[in-house]
Formats: C-alpha cells, sequence, structure tokens
C-alpha cells in the first residue's frame, strides 16, 4: 500500500507533556496525576493504517448511493466488500433499524397505456429540503422498458415483462435495482397476472412474487414464485378475488398487495358496500391466509369509503374516506393485531385536494420525521400535508425527462402513472443468486 | 473488593512511551479492554496496567472525550448542545493522522461511543469527496489495470455529478 506523509508529532498536546513527580493539569482541566518514569523517546510512528474491518465499520455509514460511487472507483477490495451480498444485508439492516438517512426514498412509475412505454424515476419530495417552488426532477432513464413495476422490497424492484417471439407471448418477473443499476433476467411467470405481490421471506431469506395467472386456458392459478438460482413456482390456495360478508359479499380493492416488512405478508383490503371492510393477508413463509379487521369505526363514521393499505413509518396503514368530510389514516402498531390500530390523523377535505366527480382514494405515500404526509390526492397530483398545522403544498414535479409526449406532464394530475415508493439499498440480483447486468435499465443521474 | 467505593479507585495505565495516566475507575469501565483485563485479575490490580499499542497522545484524547461526555450526562439539563459543540471542535482538532490513530487506539481499547463516533466521522467526511482524496485518506493503492479503470468509468459515468472538488 502506498503511505501517506509520515506524520510529525514531535508536538504533543499538553496533557502528554509529563514531569516528574509533578501534577500536570491537562487541555480539558482534569487534574490526573501524570507521572513519567523512564525517558523512552519517543517510538517513530508509522502513519496508521486502519484495519478492514474498520474500514468496513466506516462504510457501513455512509448511504447507499455515496457507497455506489465508491464502490467502482478505489480499489478492488473495496469494489468486493461493497459489491457483497453480507455487506448489502448489514447496510439495510442498518439504514432500517439504525440509521434511515443511510438511504433515501424515491418513487418509481409506470405508464399504464401501453402506447406510451415509460418508466420514471424521482425523489420524493421532501418538504425541507427542496427550496420552494423548485420542481423535483424525473431523473432520465436508459434502457429496457417493461410493461409494469408490480411493487418494490428493500431497495429491488420487480417488474412485469411481455415479449413476443414465435411462440406466443411470454411474461415475465425482473428484478432492478435503481440505486446500483442492476438487473436480473426475465423470470417465466406463466401469463399475466391479475393478482400480485412481491415480497421477502425473513425466515427462509429469499424474495418472492405472488401471483394470480390467468392461465391460456382460461383458468386461474395462485402461485409463488421464488427467485434463486433456481427459479421456483408453488401452487397455492387460490386467492379469491370476493368472499362473503355480514351483508352481501367483499370485493378486492386493490390488485396489488402491501407487504409489511419483517412479518412476510402481503396485504389486500377487501371492502364491502354496506360499509364493511377487512384485510386479507397471505403469508409468504408459511403461504397461508388470514384476515383481520380494519379498526372500529367511530360511531360518527357512517361509512368506509375508498379504503386503502399503505406503509407508513414501516406499519401497516389504512386509509379511508368518511362522509365526504374527511379522510381517516391508521396505523397498525404491531402487525395482525387488531388493537393495535392507531388513529394516526383525520385529514379534512380541502377544495384543493378534492375531485367532485368521484369518490377516489387519497393514497398516503411516506411521511417524514416532521409528520408531513406525502400523498397522492384523488384529483391525481401529489401533495404535501402538513399534519401539524394543516397546511397542504403542491409539489412541482418535472417529467420532461420521462419521454411520454407531452400531452401527459407528471404535474397534470392525469390517471396516466402508477407509482411505487422503494428506498434505495445496495442489495443486487446476484446476491439472490440470479445472473446479474448492468446495463440494461440504468438511471443516468444528475446530482440526486 | 476493596472497602474504596468504585469512583474513588484509581487504575493507572501506561502507554507506550511509559508515561503513566492515572484514570478514575469510572472512566476505565468505558475502556472495555482495560476493564477486561481488571476482571480477569485475580487480585486488585496495583501495578500499572501497560498499553503497548497506545500512544501518549491517543490516550490523553481518550479521556479528555470520555471525562467531558461523563460530564456532560450527569444531569446537566443543557448538556446535549454542550456535548455537540464539543464532539465537533474535538472532531476538527485532528488530521486525517490522527483520526485514524484515534481510531486504532479507540478500537484496541474498545471505547465504544467514542468509536461509534469516530466512525461516523469519518464517514461523513468521505461520502462526497473525489477517489483521489479518499485513496489518500485510507492510503490505498489503486490496483485496477488502466482498461478496467476505462471500463468502470464508462459504466458508471452518471455517478460522479455532486461529488467536491478535493
Amino acid at each position: 500500500m502506498r503511505r501517506g506523509p509520515i506524520h510529525d508529532d514531535d508536538h504533543h498536546h499538553d496533557a502528554a507533556v509529563a514531569r516528574k513527580g509533578r501534577v500536570v493539569t491537562p487541555t480539558g482541566g482534569w487534574p490526573e496525576l501524570i507521572r513519567c518514569t523512564t525517558t523512552t523517546p519517543p517510538p517513530s510512528r508509522l502513519p496508521p493504517i486502519l484495519l478492514d474491518e474498520l474500514i468496513e465499520e466506516i462504510l457501513l455509514r455512509i448511504p447507499a448511493r455515496s457507497l455506489v460511487r465508491l464502490r467502482d472507483r478505489i480499489c478492488s477490495s473495496w469494489r468486493t466488500l461493497i459489491s457483497s451480498s453480507q455487506f448489502a444485508k448489514q447496510h439495510l439492516r442498518r439504514s432500517t433499524t439504525v440509521d434511515p438517512t443511510l438511504t433515501h426514498p424515491l418513487i418509481a412509475y409506470f405508464s399504464i397505456g401501453y402506447a406510451y412505454p415509460t418508466i420514471g424515476v424521482f425523489s420524493v419530495p421532501s418538504p425541507v429540503e427542496n427550496p420552494p417552488h423548485e420542481p423535483t426532477k424525473v431523473v432520465p432513464y436508459k434502457g429496457r422498458r417493461p410493461r409494469s413495476i408490480i411493487d418494490s422490497c428493500n431497495g429491488l424492484l420487480c417488474l412485469y415483462n411481455v415479449e413476443r417471439d414465435d411462440e406466443g407471448l411470454h411474461h415475465g418477473a425482473m428484478l432492478w435495482n435503481p440505486c446500483i443499476g442492476s438487473t436480473s433476467q426475465p423470470v417465466e411467470i406463466g401469463g399475466p397476472f391479475s393478482v400480485s405481490g412481491f415480497g421477502y421471506d425473513h425466515v427462509n431469506d429469499k424474495y418472492k412474487l405472488f401471483g394470480r395467472v390467468y392461465k391460456k386456458s382460461g383458468e386461474y392459478v395462485s402461485r409463488i414464485i421464488t427467485f434463486g438460482p433456481n427459479i421456483t413456482w408453488r401452487t397455492i390456495e387460490d386467492f379469491s378475488c370476493s368472499m362473503p360478508s355480514p351483508h352481501g359479499t367483499f370485493s378486492l380493492v386493490s390488485s396489488v398487495g402491501i407487504f409489511v416488512n419483517g412479518t412476510g405478508t402481503l396485504n389486500w383490503i377487501f371492502h364491502d358496500c354496506f360499509r364493511y371492510v377487512v384485510v386479507r393477508s397471505l403469508d409468504l413463509v408459511k403461504e397461508t391466509y388470514n384476515q383481520f379487521p380494519l379498526p372500529d369505526r367511530d360511531l360518527d363514521d357512517d361509512c368506509f369509503m375508498s379504503p386503502l393499505l399503505c406503509i407508513l413509518r414501516g406499519c401497516l396503514a389504512a386509509c379511508y374516506e368518511n362522509k365526504r368530510t374527511h379522510w381517516t389514516v391508521w396505523l397498525m402498531k404491531e402487525y395482525g393485531v387488531p388493537q393495535s390500530w392507531t388513529k394516526l390523523v383525520v385529514i379534512p377535505h380541502h377544495p384543493l385536494l378534492v375531485n367532485p366527480s368521484a369518490g377516489f382514494p387519497l393514497q398516503p405515500i411516506y411521511i417524514f420525521k416532521n409528520n408531513v404526509l406525502l400523498a397522492k390526492a384523488p384529483n391525481h397530483k401529489f401533495v404535501l400535508l402538513n399534519l401539524n398545522d394543516g397546511s397542504i403544498d403542491f409539489p412541482n414535479i418535472d417529467s420532461s425527462n420521462d419521454g411520454m409526449p407531452k400531452l401527459h406532464p407528471l404535474s397534470k394530475g392525469l390517471t396516466s402513472r402508477t407509482f411505487r415508493l422503494y428506498h434505495e439499498s445496495l442489495v443486487s440480483p446476484s446476491h439472490l443468486g440470479l445472473q446479474s447486468c448492468s446495463s440494461e435499465m440504468r438511471l443516468v443521474k444528475p446530482s440526486l | 473488593m476493596s472497602g474504596i467505593s468504585d469512583t474513588e479507585r484509581m487504575i493507572t495505565l501506561k502507554t507506550v512511551e511509559g508515561t503513566l495516566f492515572d484514570v478514575k475507575s469510572s472512566i476505565a469501565k468505558d475502556l472495555k479492554t482495560v476493564q477486561a483485563f481488571i476482571d480477569d485479575s485475580d487480585d486488585d490490580v496495583t501495578s500499572p496496567i501497560p498499553l503497548p499499542n497506545v500512544f501518549t497522545r491517543e490516550l490523553s484524547r481518550i479521556l479528555d472525550y470520555l471525562n467531558n461526555h461523563h460530564r456532560f450526562r450527569s444531569g446537566i439539563e443543557k448538556a446535549d448542545e454542550e456535548m455537540a459543540r464539543y464532539d465537533a471542535e474535538f472532531a476538527k482538532s485532528m488530521s486525517h493522522e490522527e483520526l485514524k490513530a484515534l481510531i486504532l487506539a479507540a478500537n484496541y481499547l474498545n471505547v465504544k461511543d467514542l468509536l461509534e463516533f469516530l466512525n461516523q466521522t469519518v464517514a461523513d467526511v468521505i461520502q462526497n469527496k473525489s477517489v483521489e482524496f479518499v485513496r489518500n485518506f485510507f492510503g490505498i493503492e489503486n490496483d485496477y489495470t488502466p482498461e478496467e479503470e476505462e471500463k468502470l468509468r464508462n459504466e458508471n459515468e452518471w455517478a460522479f455529478n455532486g461529488v467536491e472538488q478535493d
């Protein structure tokens, strides 16, 4: 290793200059009796070289996006370390449990009109960081354009891809980590999904994709696809999109299950038009279904309208509209325990948020530490809601980089895009035993 | 154990240069390596504990840090602000070489909180610096061939915006 210049440290700090038998007060003012016995001259000191494990501890404290830059350029051993599965897992654990600033939340979206296939990514507009009225820019993107983004987990996006060849249509799923730029090759899933979800089995350390597949035969089958060096399919009990309720039938509200990290579950809301709501969950580890209720309605709530699930502060959260006057957001502080549903906030209807012609839901996306909630309003615009003082701000998102025709800028709030939140991580498809490629899908980053 | 209460007991530590430091046992507890040595000894430790890997400059800084942090934690109200200011000054007062030397000493002595602080300090310093700066800081030699470097540079072109100049 090349050495830096040897530091001249003949000048000790006061503390160390000791005299025989005298009490010397060092810099901090702590009177410690210091006695100098032998007259050993200070040995010549080589410049300190940090041990590998100490360097690793330092690198674990650097945000994912900065590590990506350092990974490939410093030296080959740093590349090996930062690219390793072990390091990525430790970094992920630190970013979720110790220091959230090690990662950043971003939003990836795709267009649902097939005429304009597009993928876009932008930073979650922060109420604090962005100078007011400066737009958040969608990051330019190069590469393959899959049909949709199923969901994200631990920084990996699971994408749905359709390809046609002589044999017909191939429906595939692929994994993409936009932060490190790696993708896996599409994996055959057997048909389009009507219901789906993507999550992590923490017991077996496997990423799994659930789908209710519409087969060529016209039948539906529910299966769990496990990513790994050998992709496995497991057929499970069919996911029913409607179930009997006390007053009729529960129907599925949204087709993508919400994954709750640490529980291994995907969760869907079922809604009965006579005002009952229930959550149905699939345990990816045990491959079993379960269900539990939403919180009991307050007496003055006559109904749950437009109920939605999401993740806030790491917990399963539910949001629904009441009486056309306000929305209520609940957090399930202890997953699976209905008594732990805690009311987070009541958000009154605001003329700027409401779309008078429909009962579309308020979709919470991310909540900042200072209690500002980023949500998608019924008019499809992004909104920052300050839960402390009730103020509302519409962040300006500039989507001119995403390749969609100028007719559909994101700021106009049309329904043409579907959004998924993800958090940056170093988890690579190669860590899952998949072949990983670094040039298929790349964000061309301006300084993020 | 002797009849003297723990806070009064003094432990003597000897650095590489032979300098002796008398340290209160309540402070010595934070030097987990030292504490382990004391715990393992059958009798009370009376002779100076030699620290063959620790130089006077580092031990002095470590004790300064610990003494101050003990003082901040002992119930004074506005201590958080004072502590933050102290920490910032403490980090700023060291050159990069001194910082690394202190990390090595804190690691050897197993001073958890200080090591955590120093690791975070270095992480904050290097994260947006140029490749040259980072290599220099750690004394790392570039072991890529020019071809490898070129290839990696092209692949990661997007990653270098927003980086501070040296």
